[in-house]
């Protein structure tokens, strides 16, 4: 196949101004561009052939991923790593607090559970997102489908969790175990328990790709990985009781299992907001200064 | 040769004889140095995209043979940041001198 110069700049191009807003990207590529044109311009004018010339101004550009992540250090706001950290900060708030406020404020049950839902699954929704920009910024490992996996599985407990409360009431112990009084509950049971187990293994594969990551400064990953892990395998525990289970299991089961839920999700709130916080923590610390990165 | 963080006072230096587009500058750094201070090109556009967000330099685009570029100019503040950028390098370099002389 023919050499082609123009793919290999733009593939170069596009991969130094990943994640710049498309204004800057533009006018950065275009700066970029201009310096390859110049560079392939001497090199065939010191004698080299086209094909070589236009090899050499790419290599005098260098790997394109040092630049990426200085320019994208440089054409951001640092309040981005404050942000997540806060938003870290205030989840269990949000799981815990705003609920209760909800419920004071409105008096109904149902409102403080969609609140928690929605709050919960927002913020999740934030803290996840800056998790996977800056982690794939500062190390090049991408978690996207680990986090993909995760905000299905959140997603999917907090629509059936707000469906269920919206169409049959406040909550009374465990929705998934009402079983079969309709087909809409038994729908929205099974989504709400699909929902658990793409939690579990969204988080479990998280905890997986944490214990992959490089060393040095990452030495805090095995802190953070094994409670994801663990908390993943509880929530494919309580996928599983649920399950097995099946419609109303008797009061000592749902009992257990209610357990096991609290358990669940007490430990997964608190390793959530420990998690995303100390990764913030040392993002931050360890971002590029740009104008040292030569 | 890696520039050992010192690519913001070669900028600045390049700058204060003139103003010139990012090829230009690269250009004169590895010319003056006779190929010693050789760096990846790419990494001198953050730092320069840096130095313009620290007002040390400024920028704007001109046209030239058909081409858009972007042509940078040192500021006062930038000449003042010279001025320390040099004091410290030569500190800099007078103590690595000094211990090198008693090795």
């Amino acid at each position: 196949m023919a050499h082609q110069p123009d793919d290999d700049l733009a593939r170069w191009l596009g991969e130094a101004t990943r994640g710049l807003t498309p204004d800057v990207r533009d006018s950065v590529q275009a700066e970029l561009e201009a310096h390859y044109h110049d560079a392939v311009r001497d090199h065939v004018a010191a004698g080299k052939s086209e094909t070589d010339a236009h090899r050499a101004a790419l290599a005098d550009l260098g790997d394109a991923a040092p630049t990426a992540r200085a320019l994208r250090e440089t054409h951001s706001s640092p309040r981005r790593y404050e942000i997540a950290m806060i938003l870290s900060l205030i989840y269990p708030f949000a799981a815990f607090g705003f609920p209760a406020l909800v419920r004071s404020l409105t008096g109904s049950a149902v409102s403080e559970t969609i609140a928690y839902n929605l709050a919960a699954a927002a913020l999740t929704f934030y803290v996840l997102l800056a998790l996977r920009r800056l982690v794939v910024e500062q190390t090049g490992v991408s978690l996207d489908r680990q986090i993909s996996l995760l905000m299905w599985g959140i997603g999917a407990e907090a629509v059936s969790t707000i469906a269920t409360v919206l169409i049959f009431g406040p909550l009374r112990g465990l929705p998934y175990l009402w079983g079969g009084s309709s087909l809409a509950l038994v729908v929205l049971d099974w989504v709400t328990v699909a929902g658990f187990f793409t939690t579990g293994l969204g988080l479990m594969s998280i905890g997986r790709a944490l214990l992959r990551l490089d060393g040095g400064l990452w030495g805090l990953r095995h802190a953070l990985a094994y409670p994801a892990l663990a908390d993943g395998l509880l929530g494919l525990l309580l996928a599983l009781g649920i399950v097995v289970a099946g419609p109303n299991p008797g009061a000592a089961y749902e009992g257990t299992l209610v357990a096991l839920s609290v358990v669940a999700y007490g430990l997964h709130t608190i390793i959530f907001a420990l998690l995303t916080l100390l990764f913030f923590r040392v993002l931050y610390r360890q971002r590029p200064d740009p104008l040292q990165v030569a | 040769m890696n520039l050992k963080g010192s690519l913001p006072l070669l900028v600045l230096h390049v700058l204060s004889t003139g103003a010139a587009h990012g090829y230009h500058i690269a250009r004169q750094i590895k010319q003056a140095s006779e190929g010693i201070l050789d760096f990846k090109e790419g990494t001198l556009y953050p730092t320069l995209h840096g130095m313009e967000k620290r007002g040390w330099i400024e920028s704007a685009e001109e046209e030239a043979n058909g081409r858009t570029r972007r042509v940078y100019r040192i500021t006062g503040e930038g000449r003042d940041a010279l001025a320390q950028e040099r004091d410290e390098w030569g500190a800099y370099a007078a103590a690595v001198n000094l211990v090198l002389g008693e090795a």
